[in-house]
């Protein structure tokens, strides 16, 4: 088959794809009534925006963060407290949310990351801060800790659709994410993200070169900081209730779990990873008392045998077909 | 090679899981009733405890003949789902089992947080839900008009525990409590009411949820010289904080808090850490039919029991009985029948208020010698002073209102 | 007070210092951090309370039969899943590590069950006074094993031809594979060793608290922070570490605030990395 002619080279095949896909998303409610599987979307989505913020700093800049737990939560609270005692639209809870984040993500990152704090240490600082930030929501007053947050709002009906309903949360979650993906995928196409992988691969040969390596891994923290923290809000606001424990580091581990499984420094492999993650427990609800070792062996099995994770596995496979 | 052998690995699993994945299909008329609670995960044992006392009401019913509705016989469908003790987990099996498997009720689950977030998507979803376990004051405070409980608070029965234990005799109290809404809640209120009757509380403090060395609170404590510890926590930390506690200030009493199973604490602890506990309890005197009870579950399901199964048991009955005396398996009707409720069941006597609050009654329990007595609640509080009950109730709703 | 908080503090470090220093040796010499290290732990745990109650050994047989068994069990995982990922970045022995920890839970709960069991010693519940400072009998047998281990470990690494082996492969193994030195077998014996270390941790602590199979995850995260503390690979950084973390703990909690202990380790930790980005005594 001569290069030029498979379905996938064609100019207008990709943008075909797309809007199949974006037609799929969108009209997926209307044909589908289950609201199992519309919560399980809502949180694959959500997902899918962390784990490609966070493929930022795992696989794009090669730094292991076990710390955007910390972020995630920061934003679930503040943005549900910022409606409840401020009052303010969820849009601009949710802008302020972003804003926030990156700033202590700016914070977090600045000392370890101009420091040279790698691998494993920078593992267990970053794991430091999901527990700090934790701590800090299970004794802080305004939190209202162990006791948890209930009733936060949701946003008022914005182009007639109501976000009271699921189905209308659905789409709100959808788009959002697809509207940070879009900006993560732009971020790490750009010089910003080549600039990334020459810092991943050998830190002082990419300063020699010209990129300023404390400035892209910090901005690169922050801004995976940022989207976390989006994530964060748009989560609780679906959940309308919160607890510190939705908070800890095993969170964080999901994440990069996530990442890594999906399959890391590329944009498809943290979606494949935020679905798998999240979706197979759900299917494994069957297997009862083996559902977490068969989890875990599937776990093993994929690593042990495909580095590049569920995304290396594809293609190894599109390539035998 | 190992590419193959990981690709029959992985297709292998997915034919087991497709496999489970398949329903039977059941008898003609159904009522399914969905059950959650943490099966796995480090409180498991608790939780199989409150699903086995599900399964052991769903058993009888359905060997007498299944639930009466409209005339009709229908078979109890109990489906179970794991929440490992985590509000995610708790969250999907709420959505699986009110959207997938279209249940009539849930019974579920342990934790206060796995239950607000069942309850806040049950609430939602206008299906009643029915927790035999938890008590964080909360679940009842946040508008939810379809949760239900089978505990009951702190709150409800401080009043007589703080009059009873203030009239043994102890003046200056110690309060070591878990971090968490229900320890929080002692923490709040019982230092007012032992204030109120005159004590001097000389310590307060909280502990984390995975904590098991208690020494530096306890050597804190010490220093303090309390004649009573008040401990607020569940059977696993009230275990080491007991033996650490014997070792530390042997001479100190320890009173607790409604959290612990008696018995399997001093299977934790040792008897020698458990002598001369005082307990405030909802486990109830043994009287016959419970240790026929335990007699019956321990034969069919091979393992101790806690009074989480008969909590368990207790809770399924009621739904049933609800959902006769609604005659329907819509879960509004159910959810109304629910707020009827009058039943005497092993824990005693249930009833709700519009917030699905329960009132149980607590009792009071020590160890002497090893063995564990149980006095009612009841015949407890007509023996004090029951103006100052009057007095501590006061003091409570003012502390609350805050 | 003061006194007896340090005492608290070095005995809470000496189990520290145990569990880390298998995680550390195994990072030192295989260059894979094990997430599921304290599962080991817990295994050691359970498995000599199974043999002490099970078959009525008595305690230190108990304990020293479990250290062999899972010591075993650490050289087939390393045969059977660490080989396939040797070299590989650290991510992956993380995440692999991760999915073994999972699994080890949850074996652990379907074969002995959640319930947490008491291990009855009759060492854990006396207590001696020395010098007006309260000693619980088990924990002083914690202290002591930790440090007759450790020297024994000691002696293993600086003393004997397997030894050398060890430290030829953690300083440069290109060269040790050269002068013929046996990796495989060095790096599977490792881990056994490791495990094993871990596993005396789990069945020492067991009858201080009890056994369960999720009793490993808090002292595998302290492990972990004592390890970082004290750099990776390096064992006498772990010694030390784990001694002043314990003791930082313990006076943290006594003096500052028992809410946030375990923040203010990690605040420590933060600190100490920011002014040593490779530990304490870390390798470059």
């Amino acid at each position: 088959m001569k290069k030029n002619e498979g379905i996938f080279n064609k100019k207008y095949s990709k943008a075909f794809f797309i809007v199949l896909l974006l037609l799929a998303i969108y009209l997926f409610p209307t044909f589908f009534q289950g609201g199992y599987v519309l919560h399980l979307l809502i949180v694959v989505f959500t997902y899918i925006i962390i784990a490609s913020a966070l493929n930022l700093v795992v696989g794009y800049m090669g730094y292991i963060s076990f710390g955007h737990a910390a972020f995630y939560g920061i934003g679930a609270y503040f943005s549900s407290l910022a409606m409840i005692k401020l009052g303010i639209s969820f849009w601009l809870a949710l802008l302020l949310s972003f804003v926030l984040n990156f700033i202590v993500g700016l914070a977090l990152g600045y000392f370890p990351l101009s420091l040279r704090v790698k691998g494993p240490y920078f593992a267990i600082v970053t794991s430091a801060y999901s527990f700090i930030v934790y701590s800090i929501l299970l004794n802080l007053d305004i939190t209202r800790g162990p006791m948890g947050l209930v009733g936060i709002p949701r946003p008022d009906p914005l182009f007639g659709i109501d976000f009271f309903t699921r189905e209308g949360y659905y789409y709100l979650t959808a788009t959002v994410s697809i509207i940070c993906f879009v900006i993560i995928w732009r971020f790490a196409t750009s010089r910003f993200g080549r600039a990334l992988k020459a810092i991943r691969e050998d830190e002082d040969v990419a300063e020699s070169i010209g990129i300023k390596s404390n400035y892209n891994k910090i901005m690169c923290f922050a801004i995976s900081g940022a989207f976390t923290g989006v994530a964060g809000s748009l989560y609780a606001h679906y959940q309308t209730i919160l607890a510190p424990d939705m908070f800890k580091i095993a969170e964080s581990t999901d994440m990069i779990l996530m990442v890594v499984v999906g399959g890391m420094g590329n944009l498809i492999g943290p979606i494949l990873g935020a679905g798998v993650i999240n979706i197979l427990p759900e299917v494994l609800r069957p297997l009862a008392e083996y559902r977490q070792i068969i989890y875990s062996f599937v776990l093993i099995i994929v690593m042990l045998y495909y580095r590049g994770g569920i995304y290396g596995f594809i293609r190894k496979m599109y390539k035998k077909i | 090679m190992k590419h193959k052998y990981s690709i029959f690995c992985l297709i292998s699993i997915m034919i087991i899981v497709l496999a489970f994945n398949v329903t039977v299909m059941g008898a003609d008329k159904t009522i399914k009733i969905g059950a959650i609670q943490p099966l796995t995960g480090p409180i498991a044992f608790g939780g199989n405890c409150a699903m086995n006392g599900h399964i052991m009401a769903v058993d009888e019913i359905n060997a007498a003949g299944g639930l009466n509705i409209n005339g009709e016989s229908y078979e109890v469908e109990l489906i179970m789902e794991d929440d490992k003790a985590t509000p995610k987990e708790a969250a999907a099996a709420a959505n699986k089992l009110i959207s997938r498997d279209n249940v009539s009720a849930i019974l579920g689950t342990f934790t206060s947080s796995c239950s607000l977030a069942a309850a806040n998507i049950a609430d939602r979803s206008e299906v009643p839900i029915f927790s035999p376990l938890s008590s964080g004051p909360v679940l009842t405070s946040s508008g939810f008009e379809y949760f239900f409980r089978g505990r009951v608070t702190t709150t409800f029965n401080a009043p007589i525990a703080a009059v009873y234990y203030d009239s043994l005799g102890y003046d200056k109290f110690a309060l070591l409590a878990i971090n968490d809404d229900w320890g929080r809640g002692d923490t709040a209120i019982f230092p007012e009411l032992w204030k109120a009757l005159g004590n001097e509380i000389v310590y307060v403090s909280h502990f984390e949820k995975d904590q098991t060395d208690f020494y530096t609170e306890l050597t804190k404590i010490k220093e303090a010289k309390p004649d009573a510890i008040w401990v607020t926590a569940s059977t696993e930390p009230a275990s080491m904080i007991f033996r650490q506690a014997k070792e530390v200030m042997p001479e100190v009493d320890i009173l607790t808090s409604g959290g612990i199973d008696p018995w399997e604490t001093m299977r934790l602890a040792g008897e020698e850490a458990m002598e001369g506990l005082k307990f405030w309890s909802v486990d109830r005197p043994q009287i016959p039919e419970i240790r026929i009870f335990k007699h019956n579950y321990e034969e069919k399901f091979e393992s101790d029991m806690m009074s989480n199964s008969l909590s368990g048991y207790d809770t399924a009955l009621i739904l049933f009985d609800a959902i006769e005396r609604a005659n329907s398996t819509d879960p509004k009707a159910i959810r109304d029948a629910m707020i009827n409720t009058n039943y005497h069941g092993y824990m005693g006597h249930y009833y709700f208020d519009e917030r699905g609050e329960s009132f149980l009654k607590m009792n009071f329990g020590e160890v002497i010698n090893g063995q564990v007595f149980i006095e009612s609640g009841d015949t407890v509080s007509q023996q004090l002073d029951q103006e100052k009950i009057e007095m501590c109730r006061e003091v409570q709703e003012e502390v609350l209102a805050k | 007070m003061f006194l007896q908080q340090i005492i608290n503090g070095l005995i809470i470090g000496s189990s520290y210092v145990l569990i880390a220093s298998g995680l550390t040796l195994i990072f030192g010499i295989l260059d894979v951090v094990n997430l599921a290290h304290g599962e080991f732990y817990m295994l050691g745990g359970l498995v000599s309370y199974f043999l002490f109650t099970s078959l009525g050994l008595n305690f230190w047989m108990a304990l020293i039969l479990a250290m062999i068994i899972v010591g075993i069990l650490g050289i087939l995982v390393e045969k059977l899943i660490f080989k396939k990922i040797r070299f590989e970045p650290h991510l992956i022995s993380m995440i692999v590590s991760s999915g073994l920890s999972l699994f080890l839970i949850g074996a652990a709960e379907l074969i002995f069950g959640a319930r947490p069991r008491s291990f009855r010693t009759g060492m854990a519940d006396t207590s001696i006074k020395v010098l007006g400072v309260n000693i619980n009998i088990q924990r002083i047998l914690v202290l002591i094993c930790a440090a007759i281990l450790m020297y024994i470990l000691y002696m293993i690494i600086e003393k004997t031809k397997f030894g050398k082996a060890m430290r030829a492969c953690s300083q440069d193994l290109n060269t040790a594979c050269l002068m013929g030195i046996n990796i495989d077998m060095v790096f599977s014996l490792t881990l056994g060793i490791g495990c094993a270390m871990a596993a005396a941790a789990g069945g020492l602590m067991a009858p201080i608290f009890f056994v369960n199979p999720s009793m490993g995850m808090v002292p595998f995260l302290k492990a972990f922070t004592v390890v970082i503390m004290g750099g990776l690979g390096n064992v006498y950084g772990t010694i030390a570490a784990g001694l002043m973390l314990g003791v930082i703990e313990s006076l943290g909690s006594a003096y500052i605030s028992t809410a946030y202990k375990d923040a203010i380790s990690f605040v420590i930790l933060i600190l100490i990395l920011l002014f040593k980005p490779t530990g304490l005594f870390g390798r470059g």
